[in-house]
């Protein structure tokens, strides 16, 4: 057989979240230790496609990475029509630890970016001994936009003359790094349009209101249960390596590198690049060889 | 310059497809005076901006600016009209309602700073 198939398999998983019965779908690949991957506000999974199919990281993790609900395949709870997605703190927290736990991960590892990035900080104040470690890519205690009073009083991402997906990628291909290549530009942008209405949207409530971590609460963070390593590209505006310092400056232990030439998609403006930073972190977690990667 | 920058966002048929629809008139100041951009349904065109002109929204910043924003890989915060926004290299004026449900577009158009001439 000449057919190219990768080694990643998706499959469903259901998870009662906050009470509520959820179809998940989850990408994963590899063995050893789990390595829970969480994508951006109005994206998916895909995000770590290049993850999941880097053998040198196969071999030493079992990587997963699965779509928030509403995201990607996994659906929204039944009744949906009848609310506005919102996500927020504990709704976030609760799904990944329902994913951990129906999955009977044993201390995993988990690597959020952006939103994902902030929601690693949550998981690791609020479970720290549930987690091996934590990588944030993208961290930051809050973040603000200059047209946030636009954004709110026209909902431009989410009205009905106007194409969600289409807006919400415009609104964020600023944040990828000028050198990222065309092709993984565009398809982290593709997955941005195909987002559900509302839903990028919704995750930004998390990413601006209900996660702002500026009340001192970070101080907490024990990163001698659970070590915290800070990845942040340099070309982000919205998490830039300024306010990821300012988290490691409130963080004791955690450790924070700034990638050269990277945005706000890390994992999937340009992979290549982002591999030459994450590897050496998952070395020093234990299970690569420094020296393989 | 501006000449230069529409003739090159004309010979681009997907870009100018994405404003098939449009018609808008924009300020864009580059440093060197204020000028209007005119987009009529798949064409652009610049002119300078005369005593009346109120276009609904304008977008001004430095030479210098830019100058960074054109070359092939700009420093961090000039590296898109955002990012430029952003950390106040440039200013948006107006209602920006346009410029955001028409950003791919006017990213698109002022990417074209970065083949051939630069600012």
């Amino acid at each position: 057989m000449s057919a190219k198939i990768e080694a990643v398999i998706g499959r469903y998983v259901s998870l009662s979240i906050e009470g509520r019965d959820h179809r998940v779908y989850f990408e994963e690949a590899g063995e050893g230790i789990p390595l829970i991957c969480l994508h951006t506000a109005g994206a998916d999974g895909r995000q770590y496609r290049a993850i999941l199919n880097d053998a040198e990281i196969t071999k030493h993790f079992r990587v997963l990475a699965f779509d928030l609900p509403w995201h990607g395949k996994s659906s929204p709870p039944a009744g949906w029509q009848d609310e506005v997605y919102t996500l927020t703190t504990d709704k976030y927290v609760a799904t990944v630890m329902a994913f951990a736990e129906a999955l009977e991960l044993d201390r995993p590892v988990v690597m959020g970016c952006s939103i994902g990035g902030r929601a690693v900080l949550h998981l690791a104040l609020r479970h720290a001994s549930s987690f091996r470690a934590a990588i944030g890519l993208q961290s930051a205690l809050f973040s603000e936009s200059s047209l946030g009073p636009e954004m709110a009083e026209t909902e431009y991402l989410h009205r009905p003359d106007v194409h969600g997906g289409e807006a919400s990628a415009s609104a964020v291909e600023g944040l990828i790094g000028p050198g990222a290549p065309v092709a993984d530009r565009w398809e982290t942008l593709w997955h941005y349009m195909q987002g559900g209405p509302g839903v990028f949207a919704g995750d930004l409530y998390y990413y601006f209101v209900d996660g702002d971590m500026r009340n001192g609460v970070i101080a907490g963070l024990d990163t001698d249960t659970c070590p915290l390593y800070l990845l942040t590209g340099e070309y982000d505006f919205s998490a830039s390596p300024e306010m990821t310092a300012e988290v490691a400056r409130q963080v004791p232990g955690a450790k924070f590198q700034i990638m050269s030439g990277l945005g706000h998609f890390p994992m999937s403006e340009n992979p290549e690049q982002f591999k030459t930073y994450l590897k050496p972190v998952l070395a020093e977690i234990g299970g690569m060889q420094k020296a393989a990667s | 310059m501006l000449d230069g920058l529409m003739a090159r966002a004309n010979a681009d048929p997907m870009l100018m497809r994405r404003a098939r629809f449009l018609e808008l008139e924009f300020g864009l100041d580059m440093g060197d005076g204020p000028a209007v951009i005119q987009v009529n349904k798949g064409h652009v065109s610049a002119s300078a901006a005369g005593p009346a002109a109120r276009p609904v929204f304008s977008i001004a910043g430095p030479k210098e600016a830019w100058a960074e924003f054109s070359r092939p890989l700009p420093k961090p915060g000039f590296h898109h009209l955002m990012a430029m926004n952003e950390n106040r290299h440039t200013r948006f004026e107006g209602d920006v309602y346009p410029l955001l449900v028409n950003l791919f577009f006017v990213t698109g158009l002022l990417s074209k700073l970065r083949q051939g001439e630069a600012a």
